[in-house]
């Protein structure tokens, strides 16, 4: 499933042109029963899709999750994915949205030892980075950012000099911009 | 497109019977003028002794058929999917055709033929819109051409049999049809007699076929006749099934007897794994390995259910034997002794092009013969 999976011959692939993959981002309202979520993860993972990220959470509608995908594939073989998607009956509806048309956050946490580093230069190298902290132990400075999927990696990369003890990132999420009422 | 088509074929599948869309299908071909095939489970879509019908694709297809989609230079495809034992290599399927294809799943568009004209709509709603746009065409010629070759292929005549006296599918499909006049509901199991009953049975009467298409399952028959007949208590209804396909579901005879459902089950007896059998000697130089079965003597297994059992060893008494059957009140077994190493012709081999096909030559009759 991740982007080094050894991959043979998928459905679909012999349509698509070579070198012709791009990363969608798939934005999935299902209905939260039993089962449902799983059947969506289910069509992803049968159909061996190339996921870059998943993030899932209540949708505003009661009893609705919305998840929010991300798949590097050619254009071909995401419409056929979004189609299946869709025949699920739980499944109230699935946009694929380009970062032209959406807006698309993703949060990272970084946690750094502290036992080796002023905590005056870690924090202003956090603030250049645009991350702030949200947590401190003895040990340990906790630094949030959030912004696009790339400014992310940017924040990931300006903490590399520092002792990282962990890092996590939330998953993209996205939302439709709203160009005309 | 379809006006400019020199060699159109319409492909009509499931969808056009599940849509109800038999008289959308009929006006459409009519008006455009162009030649249906109809799939394994499109068949009864449109009926045989239509003069536009030109058969089922694939790997038991006809040659005609085959060599029609093969030539054709427009496929509308309507409420199918282009199932693999319908385009054999998919690469060498259809080479010079456009394809309109209308389904109402969107996952079927470009799946395994990337079409020209995707529609995504019910089969009925679909034809009558094109119907009504359309310029009437004429490609009779084509049609013609078609013809030709199923003369010149003779396709029933194809299909031998060593003994003359052992009753063969041919006769025996043929027979339910004129006996029932052709308003029966037939159902077929998975195997040789499959592909006989879908090649052989005159299809006439809307949706009268009933088989498990490609889910491919053994014992299918004899379950799903109980349920056409319950649903369709008018109709005379028949299963049709091998020796081996007969014995997965064979406790469903006690339901028949215990809820009085009238199903005229015909069992093709050949002693074999009939398809996997051909599959060995075919590919496998009659290495019969697991197919041969001897299977219990059904008219007494018929007996033990406490339903009649009629055991047909010779082809004058096929028809005797149906006729009894549907005169017989309550379900009836009938088991024809068929021959053991009766084939399907034509076949496409797996992974060939559908215009590839091996067909019985005298070479190989004289070498079977040895």
């Amino acid at each position: 499933m991740t982007n080094n999976a050894v991959t043979s011959v998928r459905a679909h692939h012999t349509n698509a042109p070579q070198g012709t993959a791009k990363t969608h981002t798939l934005i999935i309202s299902v209905v939260d029963r039993p089962g449902a979520v799983d059947r969506v993860v289910g069509v992803l993972r049968r159909r061996r899709s190339m996921l870059k990220s998943f993030a899932l959470a209540p949708d505003t509608q009661p009893e609705v999750f919305r998840v929010t995908v991300q798949v590097q594939d050619a254009e071909v073989v995401i419409d056929h994915l979004v189609a299946q998607i869709r025949k699920i009956i739980d499944v109230q509806e699935v946009i694929n949205v380009t970062a032209a048309q959406a807006v698309q956050l993703e949060i990272v946490l970084i946690q750094i030892a502290t036992s080796t580093v002023q905590s005056a230069d870690l924090i202003a190298a956090g603030q250049q980075a645009g991350a702030t902290v949200v947590d401190t132990t003895p040990v340990a400075m906790t630094f949030e950012a959030t912004g696009s999927p790339e400014e992310i990696d940017q924040v990931v990369a300006a903490f590399q000099s520092y002792p990282i003890h962990d890092i996590v990132r939330s998953g993209c999420v996205a939302m439709a911009r709203l160009s005309s009422v | 497109m379809i006006a400019q088509a020199k060699r159109p074929v319409i492909m009509a599948g499931h969808g056009v019977i599940l849509s109800n869309a038999y008289a959308e299908l009929k006006a459409f071909a009519e008006k455009a003028s162009v030649p249906v095939i109809t799939t394994l489970l499109g068949l009864s879509a449109l009926s045989d002794t239509h003069p536009l019908h030109i058969g089922m694709p694939g790997m038991h297809g006809p040659v005609h058929t085959n060599h029609a989609i093969g030539a054709a230079d427009l496929i509308i495809g309507v409420g199918m999917r282009f199932d693999d034992r319908v385009t054999g290599d998919v690469s060498k399927f259809a080479p010079y055709a456009k394809l309109i294809h209308i389904d109402i799943d969107a996952a079927e568009m470009h799946k395994v033929k990337v079409a020209t004209v995707p529609i995504v709509a019910d089969a009925r709603v679909a034809l009558a819109a094109l119907t009504a746009t359309l310029e009437a065409g004429d490609h009779r010629d084509w049609l013609g051409e078609i013809r030709s070759w199923e003369q010149a292929s003779d396709e029933r005549g194809k299909q031998l049999q060593r003994s003359d006296e052992l009753p063969d599918p041919i006769s025996i499909l043929g027979t339910i049809h004129k006996v029932t006049d052709g308003e029966a509901i037939v159902v077929s199991d998975v195997g040789q007699h499959q592909m006989w009953t879908a090649r052989f049975y005159q299809w006439t009467r809307e949706n009268s076929h009933i088989t498990s298409g490609g889910l491919g399952t053994m014992g299918f028959a004899l379950p799903a006749a109980m349920g056409v007949k319950m649903g369709v208590p008018d109709a005379p209804v028949w299963a049709v099934a091998g020796d081996g396909g007969i014995q997965m579901n064979i406790q469903e005879l006690a339901t028949l007897r215990q809820e009085g459902i009238a199903v005229k089950v015909a069992i093709m007896n050949n002693g074999y794994l009939g398809m996997v059998r051909q599959w060995q000697q075919f590919f496998h130089s009659r290495n019969y390995s697991e197919t041969p079965m001897t299977g219990p003597d059904h008219v007494k297994l018929a007996d033990a259910y406490g339903l009649k059992g009629i055991r047909v060893k010779r082809r004058e008494e096929v028809e005797p034997a149906i006729r009894e059957a549907m005169a017989t009140e309550g379900s009836v077994i009938v088991e024809f002794i068929i021959e053991p190493e009766a084939n399907v012709y034509p076949m496409v081999a797996p992974g060939k092009a559908i215009t590839e096909m091996i067909e019985e030559t005298a070479q190989e009759k004289a070498n079977d013969d040895k």
